[in-house]
């Protein structure tokens, strides 16, 4: 991440940013070759008509054609500028607390999203193709939770591995600054509902009557319970391991 | 022949017109430390160059035949 000490424009505060990024260039590629190739192409048909035709570049031909050429050159020019200008600001920003993608679509389009980190539910990296893989970039999901949850995608950043594992590294900071770690796993159904509480108040967790149908209790579940009782330095014995589901710390 | 002189220069005057908007607004939306005034000369030497070129060949082509007489019409 070269780009790190950049500030950015507007509100975002240059001390709160923790990644800044752009596009990789290899995702440019494609588009200035194409370019060059419409800047190149005129001239080797212009030479080799010189060469062989000499006679067509002659009186109107020729006035008509300087002109034509100026015009074509002028907007492949501009066109080449634009797309410069749209790969080289579509940034993304990612703070403590939020995301932030600006988009450019050229001259006069701007688009800038903002995603906060504790929306954030999901965070996947994917490199895809031989460029991609060659030069390390890729797009980086992430997934938002709520009803309308719809995928965030940073496009073609180098590393995507590590910003990805960044943003999941401040997303769980963030939960455990705001406190709410904890709910998030009780609501993902990780953890059973109100056992921090329980742990706060450092009262043995009261184990679960026989009466109770197992399948009502996640195995995780279990396990946690089973730490409060027994010791967590211990080494997972080859029959246990061989008894599958439960284990007991030793 | 002067017609296809006078359709590039309006060609040229709302060419320079967007450019001119379009690289205001760039300049507007910049970020410290970026790479855009190097980008913008490197483009606008090009724009130059190929004016220039253009001014240049047509300067020393002839423009005063009429257009049907070339045509032969």
């Amino acid at each position: 991440m070269a780009e790190y000490h950049f500030p950015v424009p507007g509100s975002v505060d240059e001390s709160k940013i923790v990644i800044f990024v752009h596009r990789h260039w290899a995702s440019f590629i494609g588009q200035f070759l194409l370019s060059m190739m419409m800047l190149i192409l005129p001239v080797i048909i212009l030479i080799t008509i010189y060469f062989t035709q000499r006679v067509i570049l002659q009186g109107l031909v020729l006035n008509f054609l300087t002109l034509i050429l100026s015009i074509y050159y002028l907007i492949t020019a501009t066109v080449t500028f634009i797309a410069w200008i749209s790969y080289y600001y579509d940034v993304y920003i990612v703070c403590f607390d939020t995301i932030i993608e600006i988009n450019q679509q050229g001259f006069f389009g701007r688009k800038i999203s903002q995603l906060s980190l504790l929306r954030v539910q999901d965070v996947t990296s994917d490199i895809e193709g031989v460029l991609p893989t060659f030069f390390s970039y890729g797009d980086v999901v992430v997934e938002t939770a709520g009803e309308l949850s719809e995928n965030y995608i940073i496009k073609s950043i180098p590393n995507p591995q590590e910003v990805s594992s960044k943003i999941l590294e401040l997303h769980n900071q963030l939960l455990e600054k705001e406190g709410l770690h904890h709910q998030m796993l009780e609501a993902e159904g990780v953890l059973i509902p109100g056992s921090k509480k329980i742990e706060m108040q450092n009262q043995p967790i009261p184990p679960v009557q026989e009466s109770q149908p197992e399948a009502t209790i996640p195995s995780e579940n279990k396990i946690i319970q089973n730490d409060e009782t027994s010791t967590t330095s211990g080494e997972v014995s080859k029959d246990d391991l061989e008894k599958g589901g439960e284990i007991d710390l030793k | 022949m002067y017609l296809f002189l006078i359709f590039w220069l309006l060609f040229l005057l709302i060419y320079s017109v967007f450019n001119v908007y379009g690289i205001y607004r760039v300049i507007k939306m910049r970020i410290k430390g970026d790479k855009i005034p190097l980008a913008i000369l490197v483009y606008l030497i090009f724009i130059g160059a190929v004016i220039f070129i253009t001014f240049t060949i047509t300067s020393q082509l002839d423009w005063g035949k009429n257009l049907p007489e070339l045509l032969h019409l």
